[in-house]
């Protein structure tokens, strides 16, 4: 005789709802992994600064300058030809960057600044071409071109020349992969449409 | 980092990571862990040095795909595609935080 009849747990709702006990255990993975997830992620980069285009600022004709020398003010470094100062927004070199920039001539005998210069580093990388310097003023020509990033494409050494290219053959990459996965989409469906013609 | 690599580790991630979730499809979740990779590698590093996009945006919509793909490609349930997806972008998200940080 049978004493205790063997019932099926009900679960958490009513019968014949959606919500059965093994749609709420798949549910609360779900949530457990949307929670591990986004902390993750929120934790690990979503507050790093972007890495942009560099501006890259070259000088040329320093020698021209005789008995004066060309000074960065905010470094207190003498200015040569091989001298580039590299401005870097975001990314890990925020902390070395300095978007204003400060040049001055200074005299060599008396020591003094007789001329400065200054500017805003944003966009735009520049070559300074010096001519020399008259009356103690500073003469010089400015050439900028608009900074890129470096698409790399095999090792870290490639020069910034190439953008243009590294940047098409990354959109050709992207394209490629997108054919490949309607390729593979559409494989799918004629297998599908074979194994049941009807 | 270059590209090269950057796509070598994401196919590790999304493809050899895959693999044990879908084993008894054979090479498929390898096949679409390399074309995902492929098409949305560049695709990202592109968005991420050159517009403003937030990225939260850029990582729902790479699990929304994802999911797509599992179960269009591989024939995979929602549910079982949903935790897989959410794995193994966060691991690639991180990883490409981390490159191109």
């Amino acid at each position: 005789m049978q004493i205790f009849k063997k019932r099926r747990s009900p679960g958490l709702c009513r019968p014949g709802s959606w919500l059965t006990n093994r749609n709420l255990l798949k549910l609360i993975l779900l949530i457990c992994c949307l929670s591990l997830a986004t902390s993750a992620v929120a934790d690990a980069g979503f507050s790093i600064r972007r890495r942009h285009a560099a501006c890259i600022i070259s000088f040329s004709g320093t020698g021209n300058l005789k008995t004066y020398k060309l000074v960065n003010a905010y470094r207190n470094g003498t200015i040569n030809d091989e001298e580039t100062i590299y401005v870097q927004e975001g990314g890990k070199r925020w902390e070395e960057s300095d978007r204003d920039i400060k040049l001055l001539l200074v005299d060599t005998v008396t020591g003094k600044a007789t001329d400065s210069l200054q500017f805003h580093a944003k966009d735009y990388s520049l070559r300074i071409k010096i001519s020399g310097e008259q009356n103690g003023k500073l003469q010089y020509s400015m050439d900028s071109t608009k900074a890129v990033y470096d698409y790399l494409l095999l090792n870290d050494d490639e020069k910034s020349e190439q953008f243009s290219r590294n940047r098409i053959l990354f959109i050709t990459c992207s394209a490629a992969g997108f054919i490949l996965l309607l390729l593979l989409f559409f494989f799918r469906k004629r297998k599908a449409e074979d194994q049941n013609p009807a | 980092m270059p590209l090269l690599f950057q796509l070598i580790f994401h196919f590790l991630i999304k493809g050899f990571f895959l693999w044990p979730f879908y084993y008894s499809k054979k090479w498929k979740p390898l096949w679409v862990g390399f074309t995902s990779s492929m098409m949305l590698v560049p695709l990202m590093v592109i968005l991420y040095h050159e517009t403003d996009l937030s990225f939260w945006y850029v990582y729902m919509g790479l699990i929304v795909l994802d999911v797509l793909l599992y179960c269009f490609l591989l024939k995979s349930k929602w549910w079982k595609a949903i935790p897989i997806s959410l794995i193994l972008n966060t691991i690639a998200i991180i990883f490409f935080f981390v490159c191109n940080g």
